[in-house]
């Protein structure tokens, strides 16, 4: 018989697949209403008039096919990433499905949102961040390189509005840097928060077990 | 001279003028060369043109025109002349006067059958009769009987228009270079005389005259204000005269103009233009050119006009961008015969294929039409830009209509008509049809300037669905009531009337691509504005221009009533009314004929007046600055800009020119509206690199359990 954590964990990854799946059909089939798509996305004014939910729905709705298949591209192979490197996907999902809305319309400057990248970045972040956790020695120290490169390029994002390269975007959309920004946060903030932990739980161990060893020794 | 005109119009009784417009005229087009009188009915040679004068005042993007022209008869004969004249596009007709006796004498609007009974009654007893009236859609004829030996014959003919604007770019032509009739010389034996006098509450940056550089003086009195000018002695006219002008409008956003005169409700203009901000990063595009090369363009240098277009255009394409070129008369041709790379050698094949083509056959547009249309991919706009004169076959023009309306729902077509007898409502018709736009080239004008202004209009994003809605001060009558999408570069205007003064909140809602605006602004109707009397007949045009829209077909005797209620009230040429000139105010008042006409014309003259006071006080403040002991860096003196310009115009930076604060023009007049901004998340180039090190990583995993599974 599996035992319960396991079994727990095994039910949280199959939400987690349940939720990732969802997002990406609604995504593809809201790009043929183009009428929902307008009800969807985040509109500064409908959210001040109450419409809150544009808040969240904002993710999956998409300036046109190239940004979907990009966002949705993206979002299937870290999906199958985190799948196989045991990465829990569910938080990030969820933190960063609440977080982006309320993120772009903290920053202001943008007033239509739409897009999955928000979502991406928490996964990306996930990732990155486990696999630094998980890498000793200079292999960790790329993971945390590559998260950081991807949040100074948000960070750049947010203060010119351009973007590094080519984009998926149509030409006059410019770039929410505070929705990467915020996925990246909430995506590599439970990694940190365990690395900080664990080395709070070394030093405290240290602490706790070199009195033995000294009363022992000494 | 003066002794002579006055005994040749003694003999000249009564003269009695009916300008019958029909529906079609007064949104017509530039037609012949400017007016000229043809001696017999045309069939006795031309009146020697003595003297020609344009007074021409622009205030706000609306130009009042005032042709003055002096003719001879030059034969030792009566004659009966035969006066016609063009009245550009969107022109309507403010007054005809004639001088009879050595004294004006101004037309009056009256019901078309009634002026043409009286026009009937004068002739019966040949009365010196004179009748003029609308021969097509794009001509006035007026006949005036006799005209003595020697003697002179001063006629004044005045419209108003609202000028064509361009990505910022005002243009006015006075139409000259048309196809005239055959024998007709139209030089001007004595003077001729331009003169524009334009005010503008949006700073003008550069002016240009496109048309005669070396010979135009313009200068810049100051950022509101202009002057342009232009004299010749025994001058050629077969050469639009084209003045144009940049405004700096670097945000979207609304300009009111207004007129209100004692406690009548008011009437105002307000235009929504798209600014700098809405212009985005030229995305590759498909086009594909189809030029007409019937028989018909080979008047006038149309189809060199053409050319020079379509190859300025190309020539401006990116290599992202691709294009096809496709002529027709009777049967359609293809360039490459697929959609192109817009390289160097698709350039130079363009161009080689360009200078091959003949104008010759007749005109079948809608093969062509379909064959551009086959060129469409689903992932890519394609812009279908018509070059035509328009003549196309009577019997075609509906199927026309249908094969616009049934296109792709990624093409757009684009109506550029070329040359002065482009019949405009056609492509105007076209191009609203296929949601894109009509332009129209002058032979006068720039037309490397006029294709990448037309250029900038394709690649920038556009406005749909724009609707103006206002709260306050009692608004109605609001025209047009369906606006139009807004192009950059081309300004939505709407008149509508009001009844209180104060503030009045303006709602603009539009979509910008996906992104749906919905910006208010909070405007100032004035209590009283006598600065800008031309917008309440341009409001009462449009009116009539909608109501004439809404009765075709069907004749609804109320519509028409109220067709010849405005025309009378505010003295317009309709299909519905007519203008007639009588002798002297006896004869008026004999038909029982009010002096409306009369009255708004003194009325308009004295508003120009104060307006031409106002600008002759700036052209003294600008002047003061002149002199060595009185320049000062930077100062605001005037600044000439005759000859060729400088720089290119379609693309002046506006640092190029004067720097200089507007003056304070009194309330303001213009309101910026911001538009939404929309932002996304791309991928992006390093989140694909962090997510390929993953699934590389991931794999390697994969790789290294299998191996330790296996023991390797």
């Amino acid at each position: 018989m599996r035992p319960a954590t396991d079994l727990s964990g095994a039910l949280r990854r199959r939400a987690t697949d349940v939720v990732l799946a969802a997002i990406l059909v609604a995504a593809t089939a809201l790009q043929v209403c183009p009428g929902a798509q307008a009800l969807l996305e985040f509109d500064r004014a409908g959210i001040a008039a109450g419409q809150y939910w544009r808040l969240a729905t904002c993710n999956v709705v998409h300036f046109g096919w190239a940004q979907l298949l990009a966002d949705a591209g993206a979002m299937a192979v870290l999906w199958w990433v985190c799948r196989r490197r045991g990465v829990p996907a569910g938080w990030p999902v969820a933190m960063s499905l609440m977080a982006v809305g309320p993120a772009v319309w903290a920053w202001g400057g943008v007033d239509v949102y739409r897009g999955l990248s928000g979502i991406n970045c928490a996964l990306v972040a996930s990732a990155l961040a486990d696999a630094a956790l998980r890498t000793h020695g200079q292999g960790g120290a790329g993971w945390w390189a590559l998260l950081a490169l991807l949040g100074a390029r948000s960070v750049y994002e947010l203060i010119t509005g351009r973007g590094i390269g080519p984009t998926s975007l149509p030409s006059d959309v410019g770039l929410a840097g505070a929705a990467h920004l915020v996925g990246l946060a909430v995506g590599a903030a439970p990694a940190v928060v365990r690395r900080l932990a664990r080395r709070g739980r070394t030093v405290r161990g240290t602490n706790a077990v070199l009195p033995a060893i000294t009363g022992n020794g000494l | 001279m003066g002794t002579e005109r006055s005994r040749r119009t003694i003999r000249i009784g009564a003269v009695g003028a009916v300008l019958a417009a029909l529906a079609m005229t007064v949104a017509a087009t530039p037609a012949e060369a400017a007016g000229l009188l043809i001696a017999d009915g045309g069939l006795g040679g031309v009146l020697e043109i003595t003297e020609h004068s344009v007074d021409v005042t622009i205030n706000n993007g609306i130009a009042v025109t005032e042709v003055t022209q002096v003719f001879r008869n030059t034969e030792q004969r009566q004659v009966e002349a035969l006066y016609t004249f063009p009245v550009p596009k969107g022109a309507s007709v403010a007054n005809f006067s004639m001088w009879i006796n050595g004294k004006e004498m101004v037309g009056e609007v009256v019901e078309k059958q009634r002026a043409r009974d009286i026009y009937d009654s004068y002739k019966q007893i040949r009365r010196d009769p004179g009748l003029l009236e609308q021969k097509d859609y794009r001509t006035f004829e007026m006949r005036i009987f006799p005209i003595g030996p020697g003697a002179e014959q001063r006629v004044r003919i005045t419209y108003y228009q609202e000028l064509d604007t361009d990505h910022d770019w005002a243009t006015y032509v006075y139409p000259l270079a048309t196809a005239s009739r055959v024998g007709v010389d139209s030089r001007a034996t004595g003077r001729f005389a331009f003169n524009v006098h334009a005010k503008s509450e949006v700073p003008v940056v550069a002016v240009t005259s496109p048309s005669h550089g070396k010979d135009a003086v313009v200068v810049q009195h100051d950022p509101t204000y202009f002057q342009a000018s232009l004299e010749s002695a025994e001058g050629d006219l077969n050469k639009d005269v084209v003045v144009a002008y940049q405004l700096q409008r670097p945000r979207t956003g609304l300009d009111l103009i207004a007129s209100r005169k004692g406690g009548a409700d008011g009437t105002f203009c307000l235009t929504l233009t798209a600014g700098k901000e809405l212009e985005q990063r030229n995305a590759p595009m498909d086009y594909v050119f189809v030029l007409d090369i019937s028989g018909s363009m080979e008047h006038a240098g149309k189809l060199d006009l053409s050319r020079d277009t379509v190859g300025a255009f190309v020539d401006s394409l990116g290599e992202a961008d691709r294009f096809e070129i496709i002529t027709f008369n009777v049967a359609a041709q293809t360039l490459f015969g697929r959609i192109t790379p817009a390289d160097a050698d698709s350039k130079r094949r363009a161009a080689e294929y360009l200078a091959g083509r003949q104008a010759k056959g007749g005109t079948v547009l809608g093969p062509a039409l379909d064959a551009a249309y086959r060129f469409s991919d689903p992932d890519r706009t394609l812009n279908v830009v018509v070059l035509s004169d328009g003549m196309t076959e009577q019997q075609e023009r509906d199927a026309l209509v249908q094969r616009i309306k049934g296109r792709p729902a990624n093409v757009r077509v684009f109506c550029v008509g070329v040359g002065n007898e482009v019949n405009r409502p056609l492509l105007g018709q076209l191009a609203e049809e296929a949601g894109g736009l009509a332009a129209f080239l002058s032979r006068g004008d720039d037309f490397q300037r006029q294709a990448k202004a037309f250029r900038r209009k394709l690649t920038r994003p556009a406005a749909t669905d724009v609707a103006i809605e206002f709260e306050g001060g009692g608004v109605y009558d609001v025209i047009p009531r369906k606006l139009p999408n807004l192009y950059h570069g081309a300004p939505v205007r709407l008149y509508g009337r009001y009844r209180r003064d104060g503030q009045v909140k303006v709602t603009v809602r539009a979509k910008i691509g996906a992104a749906e605006m919905n910006q208010a602004a909070t405007i100032e109707l004035p209590r009283a504005d006598d600065a800008n009397p031309q917008i309440e007949r341009m409001w009462a045009w449009h009116k009539i221009q909608h109501l004439l829209a809404d009765a075709s077909g069907a004749a609804d005797p109320a519509v028409q009533a109220e067709i010849v209620r405005l025309g009378e009230a505010y003295s317009i040429a309709t299909e519905y009314t007519s203008f007639i000139v009588l002798e002297n105010d006896a004869e008026y008042r004999r038909w029982k004929i009010d002096r409306r006409n009369a009255l708004q014309i003194q009325r308009d003259r004295a508003s120009r007046e104060k307006v031409q006071e106002q600008l002759a006080a700036i052209r003294a403040n600008s002047a003061r600055t002149l002199g060595p002991a009185r320049v000062e860096p930077g100062g605001a003196g005037p600044v000439l800009a005759s000859a060729q310009p400088e720089a290119d115009p379609a693309n002046a930076p506006a640092s190029a020119q004067p720097a200089q604060s507007p003056p304070d023009t009194g309330p303001r007049r213009g309101w910026d509206i911001s538009l939404p901004t929309r932002g996304g998340g791309p991928v992006g180039v390093i989140g694909w690199a962090a997510v390929g090190a993953l699934v590389v990583a991931t794999l390697r995993k994969r790789k290294d359990k299998r191996s330790d599974a296996t023991g390797d």
